[in-house]
């Protein structure tokens, strides 16, 4: 195998080097010239950083004399990587620091004032990285680790505490007698009260949050048995008796504590952010102050301000058009593929893309306030609401606290006569033994290797309880614009069938700049045609473009829209002559109609929403399988949070922020597409990589954890039934606590970790 | 009997002493980034070629 020359390391493609950055490194190392200098050419795109508005969005530095931005990287494959942008310092100039954090895949650089974002970002392009420029840390980021920290803290102690404990029990269990041992014993006690006063905190807080709403959790159990372990304890040490079980204690609270930051590490990365300000916060928009035009971000456009809208960019306000026609595409609020014409003086949503040419706009409420805005506020309120389901380990741990209490106060009250203080003890024994490990950590454990697994496969999962949530559904509803679809239309025949090469390519430079679906489908069929350079195409609004190319008038005219079938017509000709027709249709995904079968072999029942028109959903649905019945038609985003809140619970299947009501509300819901931060706000299992046979894997996947997690559970159950009648018969001793409790730990964590490997 | 009450003393300054390291270590932000770290350390030689190579260029 071929050895990069660089950073020794095997490279995959067989070239000199291994990556791009160590072919730079290399360079630059030896023979002097500058990584910025051999880079690959860039996207126009940054340019816009540079405008002093947008790039104050991101300067998280409250000093005037230096700036600090945050990015994250895209790209990054090797320690070259690393060297190369922490090295930016010396072959930028202006840049003060740059610190990468790999993990995270964050870059943190500090600049004097005068380096621009823009142009910063163009060189982080040019080395062969994707940046994304990240505003400010938000208030949750800085509490978040903030906790973890704490968390970590509360582990190292519990750990400490576990194993000195642990150390001071041994002697004692081998017989060691006399003062020495009641030293020990006391020096167990002193060392156990860090853990039932600092680390076992969180479940306190967590039985008596359950507690004040009335229910019972596994965090009540643990917190109880905790206690009634150190209570037993120490009055038996008050007395002079043997029964210690601090460090069976102490080590289960370890173990616990260490499986649940497990759990939480793969949950940590989905940060929360503002959906709404990720839409608009990349664009910098024209507007019109006095007179004058200049740009601006989307937080600074007032009230009837107007707004230069160019072509492709998102409407941040609610608006009025003020120049002439005008075509939007509100598939983003909709799921409408097909653009929609307006109107000077009609309003226009926040939210809308523009795809005719620059549009001039009047706002009628402010960024924040417009009713997206207003709508995707909601819906961050809800998504916290939506996770507090009865989850499984939940159902067991109250069945099992209230068979394991009763039976110990029955025990006690009929035993107490005749064994007095054993009688005591023996129940005790029992509350503490019979702590259920399984529900305890064997649960938290299997969840965090299903979500590290699911990660691996490229997809990202919010919380664990949808393993749980998956198994309950028996219905799918499949959005139809976007996600059985792709948003482009297709090509499907064109008339007469051998279109010349010259026609195409004419075609093509007619549509060159049109952002219309028709043309995005022609220029993906096309791909390998020459695009005609034509000048001065006249594009009339909902009909077709013309331009005269040498001296002929060259036109593609929309012929038939909404013929009965979904598809759609359009006609070129050359000087008012026609010359072909080509037809388009909706472009279905290739697997999708796959997965529909499959999804029907499960025994699912599949539906479709959609915001389109009935008849293209129709024609869709019965290509793909659906029934008639299921295709819920021309919905507007409000009822289609109805249709899916009446058909819960159910799998709502969606790309992304374009059906974020459905998404919400549904019981599961699952995006193909969207920005990776503020999809997952939403939606609980994000595929940004994969296509919809995934959602057949997370199925499958989640089937395996749950039949893990049942597994545990059942043997939990015997184990615990077995310990409880000999802690009730007098047999536990702290010895055989300290035995018992071990060994079925290491059974449940072994087959969790085997089942799902 | 004393050799032993000393032992367990010196264990038991030693455990602590060694939780105090870790909050310490935790709280300085030893853990935050555990992986760029390990590649920042292949740096050294790196920055040592180039100011080898300026050196040579100076003379």
């Amino acid at each position: 195998m071929q050895i990069c020359s660089y950073c020794k390391a095997p490279s995959i493609s067989g070239a000199k080097y291994c990556c791009q950055s160590c072919e730079l490194l290399s360079n630059w190392v030896d023979s002097g010239i500058s990584p910025l200098a051999h880079g690959k050419s860039v996207s126009q795109e940054w340019q816009k950083y540079n405008l002093p508005e947008l790039e104050n969005q991101f300067n998280n530095s409250d000093c005037p004399l230096y700036k600090k931005f945050r990015f994250y990287i895209e790209g990054l494959q090797c320690s070259s990587c690393v060297h190369l942008l922490e090295d930016f310092p010396l072959y930028f100039s202006g840049v003060m620091s740059s610190k990468l954090n790999y993990s995270q895949r964050i870059l943190e650089v500090q600049t004097n004032p005068k380096v621009r974002l823009g142009s910063l970002c163009e060189s982080i392009d040019s080395l062969g990285y994707k940046p994304t420029p990240l505003n400010e840390y938000t208030d949750y980021d800085k509490a978040q680790q903030l906790e973890k920290n704490n968390e970590l803290k509360r582990i190292g102690v519990a750990g400490a505490v576990a194993a000195n404990t642990m150390l001071f029990a041994v002697p004692l269990y081998a017989g060691l007698d006399g003062a020495l041992a009641l030293v020990f014993k006391w020096i167990m006690f002193f060392t156990f009260l860090p853990i039932l006063l600092y680390s076992a905190v969180p479940f306190y807080k967590k039985a008596w949050g359950s507690l004040l709403i009335r229910r019972i959790n596994v965090d009540m159990m643990i917190s109880v048995a905790l206690w009634v372990g150190f209570i037993l304890s120490t009055y038996s040490l008050a007395l002079g008796l043997d029964d210690l079980y601090f460090d069976s204690t102490a080590s289960f609270i370890f173990l616990i504590l260490l499986t649940r930051y497990f759990l939480r590490q793969h949950q940590d990365r989905f940060l929360r952010k503002n959906i709404f300000e990720d839409l608009f916060i990349n664009t910098a928009y024209e507007v019109v102050d006095q007179n004058a035009k200049h740009y601006t971000n989307f937080k600074e456009i007032k009230i009837n301000q107007e707004i230069i809208l160019k072509q492709n960019q998102l409407l941040p306000c609610d608006s009025n058009l003020e120049s002439g026609m005008a075509s939007f595409d509100l598939s983003f609020l909709t799921g409408e593929v097909h653009p929609q014409i307006k109107h000077a003086g009609e309003t226009v949503m926040a939210g809308s893309r523009l795809v005719s040419q620059e549009a001039v706009l009047k706002s009628h409420s402010l960024a924040t306030e417009s009713n997206l805005a207003i709508a995707l506020g909601n819906i961050d309120n809800q998504s916290q609401d939506k996770n507090r389901i009865q989850s499984l380990s939940d159902v067991v741990s109250h069945r099992l606290t209230l068979v394991v209490f009763s039976l110990a106060a029955a025990f006690f009250i009929i035993s107490f006569d005749s064994l007095g203080y054993e009688s005591f003890k023996r129940s005790l024994a029992l509350i503490t033994i019979a702590c259920p490990c399984a529900v305890a950590f064997g649960t938290p454990l299997a969840y965090s290797l299903g979500l590290r697994k699911a990660a691996q496969n490229g997809f990202f999962i919010r919380t664990e309880n949808v393993f749980e949530k998956l198994a309950q559904i028996k219905k799918i509803i499949f959005d139809k614009t976007g996600t059985l679809t792709s948003s482009q239309l297709k090509l499907v025949k064109n008339y007469p069938e051998n279109l010349s090469e010259e026609s195409k390519s004419i075609i093509l430079g007619l549509e060159k700049a049109s952002m219309h679906p028709l043309a995005l489908g022609l220029k993906d069929s096309w791909s390998n045609s020459v695009v005609a350079d034509i000048k001065s195409v006249k594009e009339e609004v909902g009909s077709g473009v013309e331009a005269y190319y040498n001296g002929h008038l060259y036109q593609l005219k929309k012929s038939t829209d909404d013929s009965g079938d979904g598809s759609m017509q359009a006609d070129f000709s050359v000087d008012g002559k026609r010359q072909a027709y080509l037809f388009f249709n909706e472009n279905l995904r290739d697997e999708a109609k796959d997965v529909i079968n499959e999804f029907y072999k499960l025994n699912f029942e599949v539906m479709m929403l959609t915001g389109d028109k009935r008849n293209r959903a129709i024609e869709a649905a019965r290509m793909l399988g659906i029934r008639p019945k299921y295709v819920f038609a021309e919905q507007s985003s409000e009822s289609k949070k109805q249709i899916v809140e009446e058909q819960n619970p159910c799998l709502f299947v969606g790309d992304g922020l374009n059906d974020l009501q459905g998404l919400n509300q549904a019981y599961v819901s699952f995006a193909i597409r969207g920005s990776f931060e503020s999809t997952l706000q939403v939606s609980d299992v994000y595929a940004p990589k994969k296509n919809l046979r995934a959602l057949l894997e997370v199925i499958n996947l989640s089937k395996k954890i749950l039949y893990t997690v049942k597994t545990n559970l059942l043997f939990a159950v015997f184990y615990n039934a077995i310990g409880g009648l000999l802690a009730l018969a007098g047999y536990i001793n702290p010895l055989a606590a300290a035995v018992l409790m071990p060994i079925s730990s290491f059974l449940i964590t072994s087959h969790t970790v085997w089942k799902l490997r | 009997m004393t050799t032993i009450i000393f032992m367990v003393a010196v264990a038991l300054i030693l455990s602590v002493s060694f939780v105090f390291c870790y909050l310490w270590a935790l709280s300085a932000g030893q853990f935050n980034d555990l992986e760029t770290p390990a590649h920042r350390i292949l740096k050294d030689d790196f920055i040592l070629k180039v100011t080898e190579r300026k050196n040579h260029e100076q003379k």
